[in-house]
Parts: C-alpha cells; structure tokens; sequence
C-alpha cells in the first residue's frame, strides 16, 4: 500500500493541493516519511528520526545553549512530531522545514519561559563572531545564495538583528539590549528589514 | 483589498505578525495569541508557512551534532512503553498468512485462533494541543469502530486541588458530551463512533465535573479527528479479518 495522498485530502483545510506537491522519496524524502508517520508508521519514524535528528538536536543546541535541556527538547519534538504529522500539509512546506519549525518554536517557548537573565546570558554566549557563519557554506544551494544575497542588502546591524533572532531566539528585549536601541525602533528595525528581505526574495 | 492599497515600506499587520512570529520576537503573551491564531486562522496559518519557507534558508546556518545514541530508545518508551511492539506488526501478518496457507496448515479455525493472537494494527494517538502556549497538553490514542480512548496528561501540571479536568467530545453538528474525569493523568472511555470532524476537547472544572450540560470552564486543549484519524481508528477495529 503505497501513501498516495494529495494536499486536497489531508483534512481539506486551506489550500486546493498543487498536483505536483505530493512529497515522494525523491523530491522531499522528509516529506514522504512524514507522511507516513502520519499513518502510525513506526518504522518510517525510525527513519525520520535518523534522517533528521541531527539537525533538529544542532538548532536545540544551538538555540538552548544548555546540553540537557536540548536532548528533552529533542525528545519532546520527537514526540508532538508522532501525534502532530497529521498537521504537515505537502502543499505548505517541505518536510524538513516544517521540523525546522517545530524544533524552533519549541525552543523560543522554552526561552520565553526563562526568566530574562538567563536568556540573555544564552543567547550572546552563542553570537558568533562575524564572518564565522557556517551560513557561508550553505551557500551552495540556489535558495541559500538568494537569501544570503538579499540579506547581504540589509544594513549590517538589521541583517545581524534577523540573524540573532532566528538562529538563536533573541527576543526584542534582548535584541534591543544588544544593539543599545529601544524596543520599539528594534521592532521596526525589525519588520522593515523583513519586508525587504520579502521584496527581494521576490525579485 | 487591503494588500493592494498598501504602500511599498508598510506590510499589512497580519503579515507583520506572521513574520515576526516566525522569526521568534514576539513578547510571550503576543507570542501565545499568534500561536492559538495559526490554529484557527487558516489565512493566518498560510502567512506563517510562507514566512517559514522563505526563511527556512537561514536554518542551514545551524551545525548538526549527534544527539546521545540512546535518544531514539528514549522517544519510544516514551510514546509507546518500555515493551514497544515491533513496527511492522501488519506487514508481519501479511506474510504470515500465506505462509500459513502454504504450510497447508491445517484447519481454518487454526489460522483463525493463530492470526487472532497476532498484534492488530496499532492505536491512532492524537495530540490535544495546549489552547495556551505550555499549558497542559492531552495524548489520546484511539482504537476501533466503537471507539475505544485512553487519553494521557503528556504534558503540565495536573488540576490545582478541588478542579478537575474533564474530557468532552464534540460531533460534527452535535453538543459536548461529557467523558469523564481525567483522574491520575489518565482516563480510558469507550466513546462510540468518532467520525471526521469530531473534537476531543479537556476543559478545566470544579471537582467532580461541570454541572450536566455544557463545559463549565476554559478549554485547555483539544483536537480535531482528522478524516485520515477517523479511517485510522476504524481501521485498528478490524483486529481478524
């Protein structure tokens, strides 16, 4: 029994499925693994676990600063994961972006919950030094290159605000902290360096 | 209309909204509304899957690292029990009966008492998400046409000393129907039919339950039987063929 399954009848929420979406093993093997955890394949989750944990316990490492705390995040991903593949919706995100997702706001949740001094501390013990990204060597991947490129547009303390906010959960506290601004000009910092990374992407 | 008539260093709020929820920024209490919105805002949602694509790229930044060889054993237990069955319990007895047959082995009434003992496929678990950010959050798992609910507290903290939580199911078109109390982090019922659109919703109430009627106090977390669940739990009833 193969999981043939089209966006249109995943509980017919939203979007009328584009026919190509379907993830298969070769256009989104994450995908098509979640799919199938989706019907309580044990075997496929295995195997989500092994294609993915990796990465999923780096953004926990990285965004949680704290080894422990990372492995309960992992594992309670793994587990909303189990009972919430059938959320993952192949017309809205590949795979490995809707875990990506899932680990982030897992984590921000647990940042957000810290009191502030603690997150704070986590959070600037894991800038790193600039030009040391390991972002340059993504840049490979077509997509990479063009966010990397429309960031590089961005005034350097707007793209460095994103930057610590995605990649580590800074909060506008903290962000307008670090970059000595009050919060409310950090927000619009903010949304206006995303409208233009927004305009850009879409050239 | 909105977007057309708005200027080129202005996004519209929601979209601001989404973005920023996105990128993790939002203050805990805004953080929580926008989260409780992806869940009933369908628009909404798809804004913050397009703003989850269109970063995604900035994820690639992350360094994986092996996590400790024991965590895949770890998630197991934790979802399925120490004595996880193994995974492959269907494709186990497809290959099975042939063989059976194969064998020649004997009667029917021996294939059946043979293929009765065999593991049925498992429980459809789904998630009754928190209506807030951490609050308690609900595991069912789900089994047969007369549906058969062994609902869990995965997560939280249990009822402060003199509520309860309390177990409602809602039917596309129906009223709530009262479960029961969810007593020692668990509460197994048999439901009857539970169709596509069906909600499995926990509320918070005084001790011993809502009044007979409606739920009393907040929902606290809740989910929606998807079609695909529904098949599932049907499914898991036709234990020998």
């Amino acid at each position: 029994m193969t999981m043939v399954e089209t966006p249109a009848h995943r509980g017919g929420r939203g979007d009328h499925g584009r026919p190509d979406s379907t993830p298969s093993p070769d256009n989104d093997p994450i995908g098509a693994l979640i799919l199938r955890v989706a019907r309580n394949d044990r075997a496929a989750f295995r195997e989500l676990h092994a294609n993915s944990s990796a990465k999923l316990f780096g953004i926990a490492l990285r965004m949680l600063s704290h080894r422990g705390e990372a492995e309960d995040a992992l594992q309670e991903v793994f587990v909303r994961v189990w009972s919430r593949a059938h959320r993952f919706d192949p017309a809205r995100a590949r795979g490995m972006t809707w875990l990506i997702a899932v680990m982030r706001n897992h984590c921000i949740d647990r940042l957000r919950a810290r009191p502030d001094l603690v997150e704070d501390d986590a959070a600037l013990a894991q800038m790193p030094g600039p030009g040391a990204t390991p972002e340059a060597a993504a840049i490979a991947a077509g997509e990479a290159r063009r966010i990397a490129d429309c960031m590089a547009r961005l005034d350097a303390d707007r793209a460095a605000a994103v930057r610590g906010a995605y990649l580590d959960g800074q909060s506008y506290e903290a962000l307008s902290r670090r970059f000595g601004v009050p919060m409310n000009t950090m927000r619009s910092w903010l949304r206006r360096g995303l409208m233009k990374l927004k305009e850009c992407l879409a050239e | 209309m909105t977007g057309a008539m708005s200027g080129t260093d202005e996004m519209d709020h929601d979209e601001a909204l989404a973005a920023e929820y996105v990128l993790g920024t939002l203050p805990r209490t805004e953080r929580l509304v926008a989260a409780a919105r992806t869940r009933t805002d369908a628009g909404f949602a798809a804004q913050v899957a397009l703003w989850e694509e269109r970063l995604a790229p900035l994820a690639d930044a992350y360094e994986p690292a092996a996590p400790p060889p024991d965590m895949l054993a770890r998630i197991e237990t934790r979802l399925w029990g120490v004595q996880a069955p193994e995974p492959v319990a269907r494709g186990w007895r497809r290959r099975l009966r042939p063989m059976l047959i194969g064998l020649g082995l004997g009667t029917a009434f021996a294939a059946g008492v043979l293929i009765a003992l065999l593991p049925t496929p498992g429980p459809v678990m789904l998630d009754l998400a928190a209506a807030e950010g951490d609050g308690p959050h609900f595991i069912a798992e789900l089994e047969g046409a007369e549906g058969r609910l062994t609902l869990a507290l995965a997560e939280g903290p249990e009822p402060s000393p003199g509520q309860d939580y309390q177990l409602w199911v809602v039917r596309p078109g129906g009223t709530p129907e009262p479960q029961g109390l969810i007593r020692d982090r668990r509460l197994a019922v048999t439901t009857g039919e539970l169709p596509a659109g069906t909600l499995l919703a926990v509320s918070l109430e005084p001790a011993g339950g809502a009044p007979p009627g409606q739920p009393h106090g907040p929902v606290i977390a809740s989910v929606e039987v998807t079609a695909e669940a529904a098949a599932g739990i049907a499914e898991g009833a036709r234990s020998a063929p």
